[in-house]
């Protein structure tokens, strides 16, 4: 199975379409890292949801420090630019913005 | 065609949310991290490479000692950090019906029908924004 990474930016691209969902449920690991206005959704249930359906879900560090939410979300759940940089440039990986 | 590990298409508006400057953010991390990396701006997004630009924005009266470089210069520095490992394309109908016509060193003006040459010589390809 594929790996995909989501990179979720955007709260109305990311929610016209469940890809992640469907993919998930299809049996790919997925991984999703809400990030810019996106984490507001996430940390108010979105994430959540998303879990439900076998995703993983992380959030970009930065983005949750400008909306004043880093305290919402658990350390290991939180990346660097860099790290999403890095699981971005995995060769297996495919990578989808929304 | 030089081959990329990815390439970034810049789509849509630079202001109208965070997406442009995270997107442009993680490609930097990429550079950092050693991957070559395309970017291909389209529609608004062609505005951010400008040489009119300058290097820094107005003076903020609040906090006099600070500079805030401009996107031009962000990705002035970018080329310069990465020499030969980053390639800036801009579309050059989206540009010219901007009237964005003269843009930094480094950056280069291209037909939108090259696009499909950058996408198939990315090893992978992100899309940001709408147009």
């Amino acid at each position: 199975m594929t790996p995909w990474l989501f990179l979720l930016s955007s709260p109305e691209q990311a929610g016209a379409e469940p890809l992640p969902e469907l993919l998930a449920r299809s049996g790919h690991p997925v991984v999703a890292v809400a990030t810019d206005d996106f984490v507001v959704d996430a940390v108010h249930g979105r994430a959540d949801a998303l879990r439900e359906c076998g995703v993983e879900v992380l959030f970009d560090d930065a983005a949750l420090v400008r909306r004043g939410l880093r305290d919402r979300v658990a350390p290991a759940a939180r990346l660097t630019h860099h790290d999403i940089a890095a699981r971005a440039l995995d060769g297996r990986t495919r990578v989808v913005w929304r | 065609m030089r081959s990329r590990d990815i390439l970034v298409t810049l789509l849509g508006s630079p202001h109208e949310s965070d997406a442009l400057g995270t997107a442009l953010s993680l490609a930097s991390a990429m550079l950092d991290q050693g991957a070559a990396v395309g970017v291909w701006a389209c529609g608004n997004a062609t505005l951010i490479s400008q040489s009119g630009l300058e290097r820094d924005k107005p003076r903020n009266v609040f906090a006099r000692d600070v500079d805030y470089p401009t996107s031009a210069l962000f990705v002035e520095e970018l080329l310069a950090r990465h020499p030969g490992r980053l390639d800036w394309a801009v579309c050059h109908f989206c540009s010219h019906e901007r009237g964005a016509t003269e843009h930094i060193d480094g950056v280069r003006t291209r037909p939108a029908m090259f696009y499909p040459r950058f996408v198939g010589a990315a090893g992978r390809t992100i899309t940001v924004g709408r147009l």
